[in-house]
């Protein structure tokens, strides 16, 4: 299997490499197979059957639109009816007014499935058509099957045309009209053809359908059971209307042509979008050249859905539990399930109520450090509210770094009354939070991370916090340079700097700066 | 200083206007939604037209002995109004089909125009940005 896989790598990546050659020689040689077929199969005219007609033709047929190329076969295939005989150009007009009659009627409306017109008529000869409905349903839609039908009557059409073609009869003698009205019958009365348009039709419409379906494998299917309903369609059509067809033969050409399908579908999930793509752009400064390849997918992961079915838990289990823990053996209270409702219930109240102490301690005005430790989260609310309470008062702060994106309150060294609690962070290179204008700051400061405030659902609390980490806050990760959030009420902010430098006995760093000024001027 | 998200996003924008899709929608782009629709039913009508000429001279071809034998005694008034009749049939049939097809691809259309536009705005932002930076460069 993996030999299998490399050369799908191998082929994947020659044609990443060459796809606008290699695709435009496979339509050159397709062009060229259906084209040699036709001369085969009506050999009237030798000069229409060089080589070099031929392959101007298919070079023709390469680079133009498939509906084009119908058109293209259509006046080939009429040029070799009219050179069969000096008899048949009343079956050449036939032939290419019908052709142009399904173009007007239906192939304008499908464009993109032309080559399918032509397809289908040439694998017949070949007596592989079954491969078309299948590949259809599975990379087509059902619109396709209009493109299917015109194969069907265009290979018919030309079957009868052959058939009806007056050899032997001099010109004098030969009834136009009867020629006709023989063609035509043959063509309209001809109940196989239908048959053989409503299989197709069928198994288009079926393997699309169950490729479409959510399941695995689902293209694998669909080419099972679309090979089994056109087995079957053609046993039953051959036995009631006889479609002429051998079935053992046509048996043994839908397993090939499933097999060929499932071929191709291996290699067409990668290959589909494959192509690298050279483009050319340009902009003020530079012209582009850019060759864009495509990362190969070899599909889509599943994704598996994973029912998780947690037991109810019932009054027995809380017994057994307890029986354990009496034992040692666990914690009572501390498993998956979390109790039972009743015990869930009572663990959440205590909880709540844990919590609620906490809150209040830590609002109090008695803030003691040993309270700023229950958890990392936990910490950082805490910190920024102690940091806010500290700043406002503009009190010297014992600063401790804790690790990197984190706020951990740490104990201070002195359990002093003045000591408060002031956070610092590692967190280097923030910009604004708060609303409003970019400003510098004039002494280093540190923001809270979002991550903190998301658990503030107030704007006015949000900014409160920041305001009150700015004036008091040293920061020893060194980010002097850093800017500091917009805050509208600077000079509330002066006056806490104000405050906190006055405690201090020391001027203000504007004022020493300023003073600094003033001496060197002097 | 080469841009590599916007060379990304053009390389997308370059891939599809040369694309047969691209070429088409483009195409499409030009019209309004009511015009496309009457272009494209105009088209139907004439091919119809052509195709039910063709097919009307084929099947009087096919009974003209008929015809020939009967020119004197044919009711030409219903064999005109049948005639019209299928003809008129068959163009409601295929305007129909136009109109349901066409409307469909109009709307693909229309919705891989408005992703393509999404993106040329995308690209031009990250223009303006550029000369943004290139004028503070300069001042």
């Amino acid at each position: 299997m993996m030999l299998i896989f490399e050369l799908r790598a191998k082929i994947t990546a020659l044609y990443q490499k060459y796809a606008f050659w290699i695709n435009l020689a496979a339509r050159f040689v397709l062009c060229y197979l259906a084209f040699n077929r036709m001369h085969s199969v009506l050999d009237y005219n030798p000069t229409l059957g060089k080589s070099a007609i031929l392959l101007a033709l298919s070079g023709i047929c390469a680079v133009l639109p498939s509906s084009l190329m119908v058109i293209i076969a259509a006046v080939y295939v009429s040029m070799q009816i009219y050179a069969s005989s000096e008899n048949s150009l009343i079956l050449t007009i036939i032939v290419f007014a019908l052709f142009l009659v399904f173009y007007c009627f239906f192939i304008r409306f499908t464009p993109k499935y032309g080559a399918v017109v032509l397809a289908v008529p040439i694998l017949q000869t070949y007596g592989f058509p079954y491969i078309v409905p299948i590949l259809l349903g599975l990379f087509g839609t059902p619109v396709s099957i209009v493109s299917v039908c015109c194969g069907v009557f265009a290979y018919n059409t030309l079957h009868y045309a052959k058939d009806n073609i007056p050899f032997e009869i001099p010109k004098e003698e030969v009834d136009m009209q009867a020629i006709y009205m023989d063609f035509v019958k043959d063509l309209i009365a001809n109940p196989a053809m239908y048959v053989t348009m409503l299989i197709l039709a069928v198994v288009i419409t079926v393997v699309y359908f169950i490729r479409r379906i959510r399941m695995d494998f689902a293209f694998e299917i669909s080419i099972a059971v679309g090979t089994g309903v056109m087995i079957l369609g053609y046993i039953i059509g051959d036995l009631r209307y006889d479609l002429g067809i051998s079935i053992a033969g046509m048996v043994i050409a839908c397993l090939i042509c499933a097999g060929v399908s499932l071929v191709i579908l291996f290699f067409a999930r990668t290959l589909q979008y494959s192509a690298a793509e050279n483009v050319e752009f340009e902009d003020d400064d530079y012209y582009y050249y850019v060759k864009a390849v495509p990362k190969i997918k070899a599909g889509a992961p599943k994704r598996k859905e994973k029912k998780v079915i947690r037991r109810r838990r019932t009054d027995d289990d809380d017994e057994d539990e307890y029986e354990d823990a009496a034992l040692g053996l666990i914690e009572y209270g501390d498993n998956d399930a979390g109790g039972s409702p009743t015990l869930r219930k009572k663990k959440a109240e205590a909880e709540r109520e844990r919590e609620e102490e906490e809150e209040a301690d830590e609002f109090g005005d008695d803030l003691s450090i040993d309270d700023l430790k229950p958890s990392k989260r936990y910490g950082t609310r805490v910190g920024e509210r102690a940091g806010s309470v500290a700043g406002k008062r503009g009190d010297e702060d014992n600063v401790r770094k804790a690790g990197r994106g984190s706020y951990v309150a740490s104990a201070p060294e002195e359990d002093d009354a003045d000591d408060d609690v002031i956070l610092a962070d590692s967190n280097a290179g923030w910009s604004r939070v708060s609303s409003g204008s970019r400003k510098t700051a004039a002494q280093p400061v540190r923001k809270p991370s979002t991550a903190d405030l998301d658990d503030f659902e107030d704007d006015d609390d949000e900014e409160e916090v920041i305001r009150g980490y700015y004036p008091g806050t040293e920061n020893k990760a060194g980010t002097a340079d850093r800017e500091a959030p917009a805050d509208d009420d600077d000079e509330d902010e002066e006056e806490v700097i104000r405050g906190y430098y006055a405690d201090q006995g020391k001027d203000t760093p504007k004022a020493a700066s300023a003073a600094a000024d003033e001496d060197d001027y002097l | 200083m080469i841009n590599n998200e916007k060379i990304r996003l053009m390389t997308k924008l370059a891939i599809y206007e040369r694309s047969e899709e691209g070429i088409e929608d483009m195409k499409v782009a030009n019209y309004f939604k009511s015009d496309y629709l009457r272009h494209e039913i105009i088209k139907t009508i004439l091919a119809v037209t052509f195709g039910s000429i063709l097919l009307l001279v084929m099947i009087f071809c096919y009974q003209m002995e008929f015809f020939l034998d009967n020119a004197l005694s044919l009711n030409y008034k219903l064999l005109g109004s049948l005639v019209l009749g299928g003809y008129l049939i068959l163009v409601i049939l295929a305007v129909v089909v136009t109109w349901i097809s066409y409307r469909i691809s109009y709307m693909h259309a229309h919705n891989r125009l408005n992703n393509y536009y999404r993106i040329l705005g995308k690209v031009r932002k990250i223009e303006e940005k550029e000369e943004w930076i290139k004028d503070m460069e300069e001042e």
